[in-house]
């Protein structure tokens, strides 16, 4: 009878095979091991950026969205962000069901735990605003990418249905302002009857966000008056370098000095 | 030459650690396996001897390059099965097709084990039923009839057979009972007397 171990061992030896190093086998785990933590932080950088997005949508902006749904859409929902978090999504799961042994989980469960992972690192990366960093980090690497703040800016500029943004230039946050929007027009918008949305300082150079009615030529009655954004001191502190370059375009000897007090000035009445 | 009984009290982890040593001692493990495996296989794909024979050699080869690879916390029975199943399933591949052929020996207690499994009457003319049930059997979906055979003829349990399909043990369970009652069905469908 053939002895078939015979037979093996002979092409063994003399196709001079021998057991792989263990090391290889550590590393190509080790190497999908990294590749699932790498995916799951950048699933992580895109759900923090995404809450970021959502974070900024205003309590009071209802009637708004339900009047320009797709143009709201397209500004507060980062596509590109939820793509980059569903592909990171998918290639998490794909180096974990590698890894030796997760083929005893089911499919949902590696998914899931993926996601909540994700999600997990995604919400920490969040609360130290990291996802909004991240954000322009992107926008400044890739040009064709619109930043969140562009987008944002592209859709309250559109007085013609009611939205107008732009820096507070004078007047009173309760009776009449004087709006210089993002294209430089100055428009005269009545806030008398204007419900607040959000905390408005009324300052020289406070970049706000009104919703109204047009109702003559660079001439806006409020309805709605809207911080620009429902964050705190990171912004008032850009707010504070907006107001600067305002006021350097109105008053160019007297820039730094102005700018700096009205800025510290802010930063002092900031949350 | 290693002899036989010099390995027989030997575990499997035992050999694949004195393998590692001393290549000569891989023949304990390959005349270990070598006889369920080409049964195995036989079994799944119904290929004639030579091609089970080069489909076992490969098996052996991978299995044997792979040693450092092996996980002690699995049966190595279990990782071997594996690799010689992948080693059919490329071999399918290759040919493009799978045949759709249940090897079964005469005697082979799967009818008995199966027709229980379902409620199958074993009527008088028991050679009849076995036939159909045959033919049944290879009009299988063939992700059905691994199990089947895993769990009927090769006589695995839940885990050995997850381990060796890589899939999880709640998949294998919905898997064998999926394929018990598209047994059933086409048993029902093939009208072989059922007991209810």
């Amino acid at each position: 009878m053939k002895d078939f171990s015979k037979d093996i061992l002979h092409t063994i030896e003399e196709r001079d095979i021998a057991p792989l190093p263990r090391w290889i086998f550590l590393m190509r785990q080790t190497a999908l091991l990294g590749g699932f933590v790498l995916s799951v932080l950048i699933g992580g950088v895109s759900v923090s950026v995404i809450l970021f997005a959502l974070g900024d949508i205003d309590p009071g902006a209802e009637r708004m969205i339900r009047m320009h749904p797709g143009p709201f859409l397209i500004t507060y929902l980062p596509y590109v962000w939820v793509l980059t978090m569903i592909a990171f999504g998918i290639i998490a799961y794909y180096d974990m069901r590698s890894i030796k042994g997760a083929y005893r989980y089911r499919a949902v469960t590696i998914l899931s735990a993926s996601i909540v992972a994700s999600i997990i690192v995604g919400g920490v990366l969040h609360t130290v605003g990291a996802g909004r960093i991240a954000e322009r980090r992107f926008a400044d690497v890739v040009p064709q990418y619109q930043a969140f703040e562009t987008r944002k800016m592209h859709l309250w500029m559109r007085p013609e249905d009611g939205m107008l943004a732009g820096v507070i230039v004078s007047g009173s946050a309760t009776s009449t302002l004087v709006l210089e929007d993002f294209s430089g027009i100055r428009w005269t918008v009545d806030v008398s009857d204007a419900v607040q949305r959000g905390l408005i300082l009324g300052d020289f150079g406070e970049r706000v966000r009104v919703a109204g009615s047009l109702t003559g030529p660079a001439v806006f009655h409020a309805t709605d008056i809207f911080p620009w954004t429902r964050r705190g001191s990171v912004i008032n502190r850009e707010q504070g370098m907006i107001r600067d370059e305002v006021f350097s375009r109105r008053f160019p000897d007297e820039s730094g000095q102005q700018g700096m007090m009205l800025r510290e000035r802010n930063l002092h009445l900031a949350p | 030459m290693i002899e036989h009984g010099h390995c027989a009290e030997k575990t499997d982890e035992e050999l694949v650690a004195l393998t590692l040593q001393d290549r000569e001692m891989y023949a304990c493990l390959i005349r270990r396996y070598e006889a369920p495996l080409a049964r195995y296989v036989w079994r799944i794909s119904g290929y004639s001897d030579d091609d089970i024979a080069d489909i076992l050699q490969n098996a052996f080869i991978s299995a044997y390059r792979n040693l450092n690879d092996f996980d002690p916390s699995l049966k190595f029975s279990s990782w071997l099965y594996r690799i010689a199943h992948n080693e059919t399933i490329s071999q399918h591949r290759k040919r493009h097709a799978r045949p759709q052929t249940i090897a079964v020996e005469e005697g082979d207690d799967v009818f008995e084990l199966l027709a229980s499994e379902v409620d199958v009457v074993r009527d008088a003319d028991r050679k009849m039923t076995a036939r159909r049930i045959r033919e049944v059997l290879e009009t299988m979906d063939p992700k059905y009839r691994d199990v089947l055979v895993l769990k009927f003829l090769e006589d695995k349990d839940y885990r050995e057979i997850s381990d060796i399909l890589q899939k999880p043990m709640g998949t294998i369970a919905t898997l064998i009972n999926r394929a018990k009652k598209q047994f059933r069905e086409r048993v029902e469908a093939g009208g072989i007397l059922l007991t209810n």
